[in-house]
């Protein structure tokens, strides 16, 4: 494939997509070791946990689960972000995609590190979370392939290896790249990483052709993995749980919070690494207007759930719709509503307001409402079971709080190493891109700024 | 004291297959007493028949123990009272006999009193210093010694007795138990024939607040007859109705619950006799001539708004009642009052359906404590009878006079003796606790010149002692205890022998009053030196009178059969005492009947003031007046109505919390002409709005870890009486109090 | 129908008698003691983790002063469609050949997905290690084992007792009867309100309460077919 574009600015590209890698500001400093210091602490709860016994958390009888799943349900949406938008936007060859990408599929594996690890975090004896995994062994003992819990297993490990080969194909041109760029051990690295890219046209195609594929095979697997992790719930017959959609409800929700997360990423990077000419006002409008779609969408199907369970009547049912609606968890409610639909539609709903900062203010109030959403799929449900003597409540402690802070600090730490060590935009992408449809992505770059 | 003292029976006696089937293995035994270690095989179940000694009943148990640890305690099937029942807290015997907090060994008060400062002493010290200081107030010749128990009988009843032989009569004994006697109050003289409530057969029953299923008599025994009196299909439309001011566990199980003003009872009964007296509900014939004329007095409509029930209520209770083919009425605790009229009343209205000694009627047993009495004290009772004249003979003289007036005659409680008596020189307390259960007694308690404790625990009253003398627990010791009204031709006589070895170095109080005895120069002249073969000779004495006739052989040999027999079932019956009594419990010429017209009209409390309520306390079904409070199990049992764990509350009804701004949950202030305290309010949707209940028994400042300081003590509001006027305001605070599951509907309503 | 077919092994059946059932929690007290359910003090408790494999649900109906009290004890139900058993990954919690849920604490990783999926909240998750002050610990019962922290565990029917009493009967060379097995809360009952047995056995006693025109199971809409079955108030 031909690079056609002047030398300068091939060459400013690569300077500014790579100066992370090279230069590092107070910013990064700063910001990696207030993440880290967060990790740390969550690192320091779960020992305790570790120690004491996992009743340092709020859980109790009913309330089996909470903080926990609603962290591993939370993490694993935000996984959506990412691969599957990137996936969609190339398969629907959206050009404005090409910086983002990347920067997309980076979050998906990091959430998808972390949402992963909430099954094994949660559980009484953790040290034992290989016997989930079918593992040939003396005593010929198999998991039961009939729980949810073996499934979320197979599908969230499905998803992490797709993620992180999508992820990996497209880094390899710029991986050979940094690689020209460095010397001694570095490139010895970076050559090792970048598996022999010497950037020839069977190359080129190959890995054209490589994400394509992945591109139309992650699609699947991601909206199977949400699907399969609302199945923890859809499975089981609890009121309020045991719903037919959802699997389409989850997917939506996971979608919708994991774009506003990638808003997020982006507005922060933007910042942080200077990446103005390439994050541009454009990315956010037009990431905005798919946040809009889904803020949408994800109304519509909580309108749906709801009004079927309040017209149906059940009365274990209705008893949480009460505890959600009008009971005590409906501050957290309302406030979700508010947060999920009402602030993005008018935020978003407006061109005006569709700016980087609307954006910004809308995602990160998705983000929270979307965490909310989890938890009040989860809590309520548990602390009204069908007889009411056991009816109960739940209250965080410190290390679940904890716990969940720490996810935050290790999703940017993550991310913080991350633009350390690969270009966070895909540079080939974006001259690719340049080259391919000049004029388009100069109108697109002209519109906002 | 060395271990193997107590390895005493070495026989393992043949086993009954009825009994083996409750344990249900080949290799279990049932096996009295302990077996010595050479004949011990590890890994297998030992079964060991005692009895329960945690309230008065005396429930007959199995013992299951291995390794010799006791890991589970069962309802004995051949105990004709609890016929394999047993309750919560005999279940949690187990953490009675090892509980941390046990007192591990004889000490002495080495500070000022009061300042829990103790220093381990050995036996011999305890029991000479013990014998030393009786002896110089028998030597003193001026202050009375009280001994205070919580059962009156037993070993360590006949111990004490013996010792108060020595003691030139100075020594008093009461016990906590006995003055709720119902014998008595139901026919105003101590140790008259006990009635028996035939609930399993009867078809209606009608309750003036008596808790059979949790506490009153004797919850085993009635909670089976409650299980045949539901279960039965020949009951046809059976009926029970209860009446009390709140709802206790017993009302949840009735038919109809009947709110009346509390302290009307009296004033209930008879209007219902009123009905069926004018209504001739029942045979003219069977109607004697002097119960008509007063009871017109006492018509529904006149009444009706002091009980506070609509007449037509009552006059549907009196047609129900006295329709029924086999109605019954039980007499409640007017808690605490031996005279009580409600009590007579209710005897009165047996009469009026003439249920006396009929199916699902009254039965009365002659009295298991004349029996009892007559047979167990066969060899002490001359002794005895030189104690109660000296006792006598000091009856007018000083300090003592009171003492012997306020004594076991007088059906005094050890707290009512405390605070009648002049002065008491030594107090001896055995199982009780009364500073904490009466408060009121502290400053005579303080007072007292010589405390002794055998508590097993370190409580109240134990803390301010000068000598403690640990006794063992009922699983360690040999005891024989009457089972009150078994059925009316035979009495039952519970036993108790050691199950496991002693845990720690205590001694069975009897043992210790027998030794100090010994120590003040007693004579040997016993037919028994020890418990154990007081037991022995006990059980061989009354299975010569017993009508099983098992051939026994001499008095002395206490190995012999029938007592082997005995041990293994736990148990012995007896016929009833020298033959049943057939005092006619009610004629016209008893004191009763005369009584009956004169029956005080109560006045109704609420009318004394606005903001007056009344406070009840009661006893709960698990730590009756708090001396099992010390057992984590029962303290993590929730309240069967409120689900309350780990504390106590105080009962409101919505509508007086509504009136008061107390919100559930929240710390309240009780607070009466005595004092306040300050508890959780529940509110409690089935409770009289003028009362207000709290359960007794916690609220402890000295009782182990478990027990100590959690909740209140409504004794220190209440000064002995169990219903008292109260004033109740909310604090704002929300209190700690702890459920195990919600007070909410079944059904929440939701509107659509 | 299990009482239909006609089954090798026996299976194992619980009748409560609701009219007899006087709430006292006896029941409650001899389980916890038979199968070394602990206490967890005050402060647990008032987290919501007090332990019990048998509860007494208490009801209101009604207002005062018609208002009454319902009791019902309620125990694993050892439904023979039990939901916690689908959702095990690991198969800690199974069904026996005997219809028992049982649940083996050795496998449990402690998801307590079970516990989620029970719609009679009858599971009770070990928070923390169990712990007895000495010498409490000495009233254990060597036949049950103290669970560990972070495993779930349940009423079991007394699965000491069960094996016990088939281990009599094959030792006697005959079938299991009715006396052969009596769980802890069953031989406790003051008001002899439950009864056990083989409800394969249609000469059992529990197999005829099952047909009584009052039998009545918890929940029965759910489908899971509880071996417990309620005789309702008549
Ligand atoms: N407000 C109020 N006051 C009341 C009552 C009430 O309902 N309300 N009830 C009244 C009534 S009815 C009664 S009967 C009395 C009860 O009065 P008590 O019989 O004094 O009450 P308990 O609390 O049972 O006291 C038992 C004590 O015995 C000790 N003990 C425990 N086990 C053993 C043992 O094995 N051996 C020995 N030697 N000691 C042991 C313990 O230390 C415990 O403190 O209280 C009366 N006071
Ligand atoms: N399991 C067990 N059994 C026991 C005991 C125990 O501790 N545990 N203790 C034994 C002892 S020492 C005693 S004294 C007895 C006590 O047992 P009970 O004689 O049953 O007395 P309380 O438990 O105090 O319960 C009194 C009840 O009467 C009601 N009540 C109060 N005032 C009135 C009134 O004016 N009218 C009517 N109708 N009802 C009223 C209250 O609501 C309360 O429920 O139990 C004995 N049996
Ligand atoms: S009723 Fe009394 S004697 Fe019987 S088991 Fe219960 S506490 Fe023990
Ligand atoms: S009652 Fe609950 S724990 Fe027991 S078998 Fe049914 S679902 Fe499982
Ligand atoms: S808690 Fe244990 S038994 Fe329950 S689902 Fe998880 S692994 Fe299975
Ligand atoms: S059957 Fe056994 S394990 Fe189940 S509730 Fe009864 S005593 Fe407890
Ligand atoms: S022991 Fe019997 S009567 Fe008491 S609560 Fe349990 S089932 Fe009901
Ligand atoms: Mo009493």
């Amino acid at each position: 494939m031909q690079k056609s574009i002047a030398l300068g600015a091939d060459h400013d590209i690569n300077t500014d997509l790579l100066r992370p890698l090279c230069e590092t500001g107070i910013g990064w400093y700063s910001i990696a070791t207030i993440s880290g210091l967060v990790l740390l602490a969550a690192v320091g709860a779960f020992g305790y946990q570790l120690y004491r016994g996992i009743g340092v958390w709020g859980l109790n009888r009913p309330v089996m689960w909470a903080f926990d799943i609603t962290n591993f349900v939370f993490w694993i949406g935000i996984s959506h972000a990412g691969t599957l938008i990137s996936a969609i936007l190339r398969v629907t060859g959206a050009e404005w995609r090409r910086p983002v990408t990347r920067c997309a599929e980076a979050i998906t594996v990091f959430a998808l590190l972390i949402g992963a690890m909430f099954p094994i975090v949660h559980l009484g004896r953790p040290w034992l979370f290989y016997w989930v995994a079918p593992l040939p062994n003396g005593r010929g003992l198999w998991p039961n392939y009939r729980s949810p819990l073996v499934w979320d297993f197979f599908a969230i490990n499905t998803y992490l290896l797709g993620s992180i080969i999508y992820l990996y194909i497209p880094l390899i041109p710029d991986l050979a790249l940094v690689r020209d760029r460095s010397k001694g051990l570095k490139r010895k690295i970076y050559g090792m990483l970048s598996l022999g890219w010497w950037g020839t046209q069977r190359q080129w195609q190959r890995l054209e052709k490589a994400v394509q594929v992945m591109a139309v095979i992650i699609i699947p697997v991601a909206v199977s993995v949400h699907t399969i992790v609302s199945w923890d719930f859809a499975m089981a017959i609890q009121p309020m749980w045991h719903s037919t959609m959802f699997g389409p409800y989850f997917v939506a929700g996971a979608i919708f919070s994991g774009i506003a997360a990638l808003i997020l990423a982006m507005a922060v990077l933007r910042k942080v690494l200077h990446l103005e000419r390439y994050l541009k006002p454009v990315h956010f409008n037009n990431l905005g207007l798919l946040l809009l779609t889904m803020s949408l969408i994800w109304f519509y199907f909580t309108f749906a759930e709801y009004l079927t369970t309040w017209y149906g009547n059940e009365p274990a049912e209705k008893v949480i719709f009460q505890q959600k609606v009008s009971g005590p968890f409906s501050p957290m409610f309302w406030t979700m509503v508010t947060l999920c639909f009402v602030i993005p539609v008018v935020v978003l709903g407006f061109k005006r307001s569709r700016t980087i900062k609307g954006t910004v203010i809308a995602s990160a109030g998705i983000v929270v409402g979307m965490w909310l959403e989890r938890f009040l799929i989860i809590v309520p449900t548990l602390s009204h079971p069908r007889m009411p003597f056991n009816w109960g409540s739940y209250r965080p402690t410190w290390v679940e709080v904890t716990l969940l802070t720490g996810t935050f600090g290790y999703f940017v730490l993550l991310y913080c190493l991350f633009v350390k060590v690969f270009p966070i935009v895909a540079v080939w992408e974006y001259k690719e891109g340049l080259a391919t449809r000049p004029a388009e992505v100069k109108a697109a770059a002209a519109h906002g700024d | 004291m060395k271990r193997r003292e107590f390895i005493i029976l070495t026989g393992i006696g043949a086993t009954t297959a009825s009994m083996l089937s409750a344990c249900g293995h080949p290799e279990n035994k049932l096996i009295p007493a302990l077996i010595p270690d050479d004949q011990y095989v590890p890994g297998l179940d030992y079964w060991k028949a005692s009895s329960c000694a945690l309230c008065e009943e005396g429930c007959g148990i199995l013992v299951r123990t291995r390794e010799h640890k006791a890991n589970k305690i069962e309802g004995n099937l051949n105990h004709p009272v609890n016929r394999g029942g047993i309750c919560a807290r005999g279940q949690a015997g187990l953490q009675v006999l090892y509980a941390p907090d046990r007192i591990s060994g004889p000490m002495k008060s080495t500070g000022q009193r009061g300042s829990a400062r103790f220093e381990p002493i050995s036996w011999d010290e305890a029991t000479r210093l013990l014998a030393g200081r009786l002896q110089s107030i028998k030597e003193a010749k001026s202050d009375s010694i009280l001994f205070a128990t919580r059962y009156p009988h037993g070993v360590n009843r006949v111990a004490a007795m013996l010792l108060g032989d020595m003691l030139e009569g100075r020594l008093m004994w009461t016990d906590s138990r006995m003055i709720h006697d119902l014998g008595a109050s139901y026919d105003e003289t101590y140790g008259a024939p006990q009635p028996i409530f035939d609930i399993a057969r009867a078809s209606y029953i009608l309750s003036f607040g008596a808790r059979f299923l949790e506490t009153w008599r004797s919850p085993m025994r009635y909670s089976k007859a409650y299980g045949e009196f539901r279960g039965s299909q020949s009951r046809g439309h059976g009926k029970f109705v209860q009446i009390e001011p709140r709802m206790s566990l017993t009302a949840a199980n009735a038919d109809e619950w009947i709110p009346a003003r509390p302290g009307t009872e009296s004033l209930l009964a008879l209007a219902l006799g009123a009905v069926i007296s004018r209504e001739k509900l029942v045979k003219a014939d069977a109607l004697p001539a002097f119960l008509s004329a007063p009871l017109e007095r006492f018509a529904p409509e006149d009444v009706a708004n002091q009980i506070d029930i609509p007449a037509d209520v009552i006059i549907r209770l009196a047609r129900e009642f006295a329709g029924s083919e086999r109605p019954v009425a039980l007499p409640g605790t007017e808690p605490h009052d031996t005279s009580s009229p409600a009590t007579i009343a209710v005897k009165y209205l047996n009469e009026l359906v003439g249920n006396r000694d009929k199916p699902g009627g009254v039965y009365y047993s002659t009295s298991w404590i004349n029996s009892f009495d007559s047979v167990l004290h066969k060899i002490p009772r001359a002794t005895l009878a030189k104690a109660s004249t000296a006792t006598n003979g000091l009856k007018d003289k000083g300090p003592l006079s009171a003492a012997a007036q306020a004594g076991r005659d007088a059906a005094s409680s050890p707290a009512a003796f405390l605070l009648d008596a002049n002065q008491v020189g030594a107090l001896l307390v055995h199982h009780v606790n009364p500073v904490y259960t009466n408060p009121e007694v502290l400053e005579r308690v303080k007072a007292t010149p010589f405390i002794a404790s055998f508590s097993c625990v370190m409580d109240e009253t134990t803390q301010l002692a000068d000598l403690i003398l640990p006794d063992h627990t009922y699983l360690e010791s040999w005891d024989v205890k009457p089972a009150p009204g078994v059925d009316p031709q035979s009495a039952a006589i519970s036993i108790l022998q050691p199950v496991v070895v002693p845990e720690l170095d205590t001694r069975q109080t009897a043992d210790v009053l027998l030794a100090v005895r010994s120590e003040l120069g007693g004579a040997a002249d016993l037919p028994f030196d020890s418990a154990e073969s007081l037991v022995k000779h006990t059980i061989a004495e009354l299975s010569k009178s017993s009508a099983s006739g098992r051939p026994s052989t001499t008095t002395e040999d206490t190995t012999d059969e029938p007592v082997q027999h005995a041990l293994e079932r736990g148990v012995l019956i007896v016929p009833a005492g020298a033959g049943r009594s057939t005092e006619p419990a009610f004629d016209s010429k008893s004191n009763t009947a005369s009584r009956a017209s004169k029956i005080e009209v109560p006045e109704s409390p609420a009318t004394t003031g606005e903001s007056a309520l009344t406070l009840i306390s009661y006893e709960t079904a698990t730590f009756g007046m708090g001396g099992e409070a010390h057992l984590p199990v029962l303290q993590e049992l929730p309240d069967p109505m409120t689900s309350v764990i780990w504390g106590n509350w105080v009962e409101i009804s919505p509508q007086t919390a509504a009136q008061h701004g107390i919100a559930d949950g929240e710390l309240v202030e009780v607070s009466t002409e005595w004092g306040s305290i300050q508890v959780p309010a529940i509110v409690y949707p089935a409770i009289r709005s003028d009362v207000i209940a709290m359960p007794s028994g916690q609220g402890h400042t000295a009782f182990g870890r478990y027990a100590t300081g959690l909740g209140a003590n409504p004794a220190l509001v209440q000064r002995g009486k169990q219903i008292v006027e109260a004033k109740i305001s909310g604090t704002g605070k929300k209190a700690a109090v702890v459920r195990m599951g919600t007070m909410e509907r079944e059904h929440p309503d939701l509107k659509r | 129908m299990p009482e239909e077919k006609a089954q090798q092994k026996p299976q194992w059946a619980m009748a409560i008698d609701l009219d007899r059932c006087t709430g006292c929690e006896a029941c409650v007290v001899a389980c916890g003691v038979e199968n070394n359910v602990p206490s967890v003090g005050p402060a647990e408790a008032a987290r919501g983790r007090a332990k019990v494999w048998i509860r007494i649900e208490r009801y209101f109906e009604g207002e005062y002063p018609n208002i009454r009290a319902r009791f019902r004890p309620v125990m694993c139900q050892h439904c023979e469609e039990a939901p916690c058993e689908t959702v095990c990954p690991v198969y800690a919690t199974y069904h026996t050949e005997e219809g028992l849920n049982a649940q083996v604490y050795n496998r449990c990783v402690g998801t307590r997905y079970c516990a989620n999926n029970c719609p009679y909240t009858v599971r009770s998750f070990n928070w923390f290690d169990a712990s007895w002050d000495a010498p409490l610990d000495k009233a254990l019962n060597p036949e049950v084992s103290v669970r560990g922290r972070g495993v779930m565990e349940k009423c079991t029917f007394c699965i000491q007792r069960i094996r016990k009493g088939e281990d009599k009967a094959r030792d006697e060379g005959r079938e299991v009867r009715d006396g052969d097995v009596v769980p802890a809360c069953v031989q406790s009952c003051p008001a002899t309100a439950m009864t056990f047995g083989n409800i394969a056995d249609p000469s059992s006693q529990v197999a005829k309460l099952a047909k009584s025109n009052r039998a009545t199971r918890l929940l029965e809409e759910l489908g899971t077919k509880p071996r417990v079955i309620y005789l309702s108030k008549s």
